[in-house]
């Protein structure tokens, strides 16, 4: 039942990019399915898991609305890659599964006031300086460990515990989400494994899919809202992704194990076990919320960190610190947002104009969304629009897979992969052959087409598209 | 030898074990987290450790020591190479016991974030016991 297989017949079409499965489509569903997509997106999401994923998603115990999918979706585990749902606070459930393991793994982008022109003969040097800055490889961490004490505070501080010991400005805190620091925090909920896991972590970019780029702006599609935003067209920005790093999923690991004992005695049963989970009210519920917010306070603190190596780099090879936050947002993480519960697992929040959790800089515009491309491809920001509100406000969080990372080993060459990025004319920082293979943007979805679709949903605005002038990546 | 056959998904990695005994297929399947983890690994025994996880029940607990065993890999910069594994059962609650042998490695092969409960149905067929996994890379 957990995989049953769709067909387009069996959707009903809301408008092009909008489909819905009705609540009785399966016995255990609680509200009905939402599918962001194209036709053609659609289709290749029918192929595989992530539709029976969502169907799993609508049968969260107090959910409410809609589950949602964003049209990058692919096949995760328990909740599909760009799975969206909300419970109801009080009575609801809260599931470290459809947050991810990875929490609060999110994007951030700097943006200089230089224009690509002003830049000769720097993009390789910059890149080569902040690939020896930044830690970038598995299970690759600093030398230098932090006491428990010291990761502590980082765990309950967030952003403001980086500004505090000098590493932050007043505007990177104002301008991160929740301002870098979930108040509930409690380094009490974490374990000791998992704080073990992070004590050489902190200011590292990991691996997979997470990356640091340097980029041009492209194409400008809001002149207003990109002028609020500080971009214009040439100019070059820097957009880091990554996570929480190993201690995130230490923690996603831990509570997974303690919800799947738990939910016996809440007479919880839920058809993935992926998607163990306990009332958000619980003992259990609250204890994960915390370490949760543990665990993303230290993702924006990473991020901070990785930002302050940027601009040390920047300073030695640029000559100036003349690089602002923009915005930084999670696509993992669970939020209470009025009396519900919204979990986005591969989703970007994308608050609307006059949301009061928006800094004041941003009410008018709407909240900055950023949705990182392949490696190789276009990343874009677009801006939060009242009419997401339907998805929760909630956009897409970068393109999706479509091919695994074995096929990619098997069917595309290092030479091929390379020779593509230098075609384009993107210098390539990569510690790890095979990563880069993994990662090549065949195997991925049009993020052109993906971020269209959010768009003519009304879920988020195109801004601007950023295009790459420099990767580096983890290996 | 490989213990484990590796499957296709998206975005992670998924692989197939199996084992003659249940036990058996604990044991190929630590031995294909250490494989992925660091194919590479010095010759001399680090220690030998003895390692237990309490679950709700089998599937649980080949997950449970699997992801014991890969935090303990990150925190310790090492492998553990299984030599056996004891399956017991009590107020139901499933306990695996491994004896495990520690190898320092020099540097991870492919990083894992952790072993997720996905597709782990342990079952026997064709005469032998049978699971996917889904480790999140």
């Amino acid at each position: 039942m957990a995989n049953m297989m769709m067909q387009k017949t069996d959707l009903k079409k809301i408008n092009d990019e909008t489909w819905e499965i009705s609540k009785g489509s399966r016995a255990d569903m609680r509200v009905p399915a939402r599918i962001y997509a194209s036709e053609e997106l659609l289709e290749e999401m029918l192929k595989g898991r992530s539709i029976g994923q969502l169907i799993n998603l609508s049968t969260m115990p107090g959910i409410v609305g809609h589950a949602v999918v964003m049209p990058d979706a692919h096949e995760g585990y328990g909740s599909p890659i760009g799975g969206v749902f909300a419970t109801r606070v009080s009575d609801g459930v809260i599931s470290p599964g459809a947050v991810g393991y990875d929490i609060n793994c999110g994007v951030r982008l700097l943006y200089s006031d230089r224009g690509i022109e002003e830049m000769h003969g720097m993009i390789e040097p910059l890149a080569h300086e902040i690939m020896r800055l930044v830690p970038s490889g598995m299970g690759h961490g600093h030398k230098e460990k932090m006491t428990i004490v010291e990761l502590d505070e980082v765990l309950e501080g967030g952003v403001a515990e980086r500004h505090a010991k000098g590493y932050a400005t007043g505007e990177d805190v104002e301008r991160c989400e929740a301002s870098g620091k979930l108040a509930w925090a409690d380094a009490k909920a974490v374990s000791h494994m998992a704080k073990m896991r992070g004590v050489d972590q902190l200011g590292t970019l990991g691996s997979g899919n997470h990356f640091l780029e340097i980029q041009k702006v492209d194409e400008i599609f809001d002149e207003d809202v990109a002028h609020a935003f500080g971009l214009f067209k040439g100019q070059v920005v820097v957009m880091i992704h990554t996570g929480s790093r190993g201690l995130g999923h230490q923690i996603a690991t831990d509570y997974i194990k303690i919800m799947i004992g738990a939910m016996r005695e809440y007479g919880i049963e839920i058809p993935d076990r992926e998607l163990a989970c306990a009332p958000f009210a619980s003992a259990e519920g609250q204890r994960y919320f915390a370490a949760m917010a543990c665990g993303a306070n230290f993702a924006w603190a990473n991020r901070q960190m990785i930002t302050w190596h940027v601009r040390n780099a920047w300073q030695k090879i640029v000559g100036d610190r003349n690089l602002r936050l923009l915005y930084d947002v999670a696509h993992n993480i669970a939020k209470k947002e009025g009396d519900i519960l919204v979990h986005r697992k591969g989703a970007t929040r994308a608050f609307p104009p006059r949301h009061p959790e928006l800094p004041e800089v941003y009410r008018k515009t709407g909240q900055p969304v950023l949705i990182p491309g392949s490696m190789g491809t276009a990343s874009y920001v677009l801006a939060g629009m009242e009419s997401g509100k339907d998805a929760f406000y909630s956009a897409c969080h970068g393109a999706g897979r479509t091919m695994s990372r074995h096929e990619a080993v098997r069917e595309l060459s290092i030479k091929e992969v390379r020779k593509g990025l230098e075609d384009k004319g993107i210098i390539v920082k990569a510690a790890s052959s095979r990563g880069l293979v993994e990662e090549a943007p065949q195997a991925y979805k049009d993020v052109d087409e993906v971020v269209d679709v959010v768009h003519r949903a009304g879920l988020a605005k195109k801004v601007a598209r950023l295009v790459p002038l420099a990767v580096i990546k983890g290996e | 030898m490989k213990t484990y056959r590796e499957l296709d998904h998206p975005a992670e990695l998924r692989i197939q074990v199996s084992g003659n005994t249940v036990e058996h297929l604990f044991v190929n399947a630590a031995e294909a987290l250490a494989d992925i983890l660091s194919p590479n690994r010095y010759a001399n025994i680090a220690s030998t450790e003895h390692i237990s996880v309490e679950s709700v029940d089998r599937d649980a607990a080949l997950v449970d020591l699997l992801n014991e065993l890969l935090a303990r890999s990150h925190t310790e910069r090492s492998v553990f190479v299984p030599g056996s594994v004891t399956l017991s059962s009590a107020e139901g609650k499933m306990t695996a016991e491994a004896v495990m042998r520690r190898y320092l490695i020099p540097a991870f092969d492919q990083d894992i974030k952790a072993v997720t409960h996905q597709d782990v149905h342990i079952a026997q067929k064709d005469g032998t016991w049978q699971t996917a996994i889904v480790f999140d890379i």
